[in-house]
């Protein structure tokens, strides 16, 4: 997918499948809101999208606008070759204000751009990255 | 479930390879050739005609179909056939289990374990287990792919991030793992790469996925390499002193799909093997302290670390530690990997390790650890599930 200006993302990467299971999610990514799975019986939150509940087997759900922060878990810095061996990161994301489980999501924290930017720990916030017609991944970038 | 277990009923009577070689180099030959060649060699360690074989079990996604094989070796009877699911390298317990339970239950009487590898796709550079550049992005990839999440490495890169912050586990720690593998394969006349390293050359060597550098991964390989299981009973008039497989176990990593990375804590900052470990141990009646050898999945070098500590050779977090202070060398309390392993005889996704474990049985290893009786295959992260499995001699 063709990237931005001024964020940190590897060159070349495939877009995302877009699908009845995600697609809403993608667009609410687009309007700055990170939007997963809730289930309907049991209200536990869920990421990546998947057709059942963990943790009650549900079979219902809708999406849910969580606030979009959240907690560095991990991350990797990675040499891109698309761009000469510039570096940019993968960082899984544990998100607040869900319900169940820890959620995680993984992206990259778009602002950060050398090895020692992110730790973990690190909080951040979503952003979009878009891609296609009116849809975006989801980005983080850092808070003090 | 773990109590009704069958153990010893199943050993190991053949084990033998092809060619080994650099990524591609084996091309002109083929997969469907290197397995033949590896199956044959097995067979013919057995002591036992290859057209007897009667059943494959293959792991990775593996595409030498068996009825090809059976062509090409004369078998008569094709009574078994079995596919672990999952395009990366921890399935070799569940082939294991496979062939175990084809020869125990009585639905085939020679059943042949292989792996063939000839790395045109390129496995350290796909977009997902499988997924080669230019090959449609499945759905389910649709949250690792796009964000650049695509090398193997990076799977482990995460994980070792993870161990590093939870225990204070070093990149000197992933160094140890990596110079303990050239020391060993340094003797290892099969091994590709037999050329100590220092830690300073480790540090040096460029960076794949932080933490992890280019001598922190296993070199992709070509070649194959075989098994051939059978009955205790059958195993007495074969050629060979046979090893038995005292019990199999596997586990998935909870929640692994995408790369594992909604894994349960105790799954993440590991190989996610616990609850396997957990399982063999009841099933083989022995506990770590009782193996003599382990064969450690090692396409990465924090998959050693993890794989320690997972399966009880030390507390966990303390896996780093362990080895830097030469615990696992072939005089340690556990050796680990004393043919080199992956990251220096060859990568051939755990079956390499299977031949050794057998050899180290056998008293005929090239770094043969004195007195060894039983074991230990630890599988790492890859597909789900993975597992272990132990091997005693009979
Ligand atoms: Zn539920």
């Amino acid at each position: 997918m063709n990237n931005p200006e001024g964020l940190n993302r590897p060159e070349a990467m495939p877009a995302p499948v877009v699908a009845p299971i995600n697609e809403v999610m993608f667009a609410a990514a687009a309007e700055g809101r990170l939007s997963v799975q809730r289930c309907v019986r049991c209200g536990a939150h869920r990421y990546p999208p998947a057709e059942g509940c963990y943790r009650c087997g549900g079979l219902d759900w809708a999406w849910s606008d969580l606030p979009g922060t959240g907690t560095v878990y991990s991350y990797t810095w990675i040499p891109d070759r698309g761009r000469d061996g510039r570096l940019y990161n993968v960082a899984v994301v544990d998100v607040d204000g869900t319900e169940g489980d820890p959620v995680r999501v993984l992206a990259n924290v778009v602002d950060a751009w050398c090895q020692g930017e992110i730790v973990v720990g690190q909080r951040v916030e979503m952003i979009p990255v878009p891609f296609g017609d009116r849809l975006a991944l989801p980005g983080f970038r850092r808070l003090q | 479930m773990t109590e009704r277990f069958g153990a010893d009923a199943a050993c190991v009577v053949g084990i033998g390879h092809s060619e080994y070689g650099g990524r591609g180099t084996l091309a002109a030959k083929g997969l469907s050739r290197l397995a033949v060649d590896a199956v044959r060699d097995a067979c013919d360690d057995a002591g036992l005609d290859p057209a007897d074989v009667d059943g494959f079990s293959g792991y990775c996604d593996d595409p030498t179909v068996p009825a090809d094989l059976a062509v090409s070796l004369g078998t008569r009877e094709l009574r078994y056939s079995g596919l672990v699911w999952g395009g990366r390298g921890s399935g070799l317990p569940g082939a294991m289990a496979n062939a175990y339970m084809a020869v125990s239950s009585g639905m085939a009487r020679y059943v042949v374990v292989v792996r063939s590898l000839v790395q045109q796709a390129r496995l350290g550079q796909s977009l997902a287990a499988g997924v080669q550049p230019g090959d449609p992005l499945p759905l389910a990839a649709s949250y690792t792919a796009p964000f650049g999440m695509v090398l193997p490495a990076a799977i482990y890169a995460l994980k070792a991030r993870r161990h590093m912050a939870l225990y204070g586990t070093s990149t000197d720690h992933f160094a140890a793992v990596s110079i303990h593998a050239r020391r060993n394969a340094a003797t290892n006349p099969d091994a590709r790469f037999r050329s100590e390293i220092t830690l300073e050359e480790h540090h040096a060597s460029r960076l794949i996925a932080d933490p992890l550098r280019l001598l922190d991964c296993c070199m992709e390989s070509d070649g194959a390499a075989a098994a051939v299981i059978t009955t205790p009973e059958r195993a007495r008039d074969l050629r060979r002193p046979a090893v038995s497989i005292r019990a199999v176990s596997m586990t998935g990593e909870y929640k692994w799909a995408t790369a594992s990375f909604n894994t349960i804590d105790e799954d993440y900052a590991s190989t996610g093997q616990r609850r396997a470990a957990r399982d063999l141990w009841v099933r083989a009646a022995m506990g770590p302290d009782d193996v003599d050898v382990a064969l450690i999945y090692d396409a990465f070098t924090p998959s050693v670390i993890m794989s320690l500590e997972d399966w009880g050779f030390c507390p966990i977090g303390e896996g780093g530690p362990f080895v830097a202070e030469g615990r696992i060398d072939r005089d340690g309390t556990i050796p680990v990997n004393p043919h080199g392993g992956h990251l220096a005889e060859v990568y051939l996704q755990g079956i390499t390790h299977l031949l050794e474990g057998v050899r180290q049985l056998r008293g005929t290893a090239c770094n043969q650890i004195a007195g060894a009786e039983t074991a230990l295959y630890a599988s790492g992260v890859g597909a789900s599930p993975g597992g272990g499995f132990v091997l005693t001699r009979m």
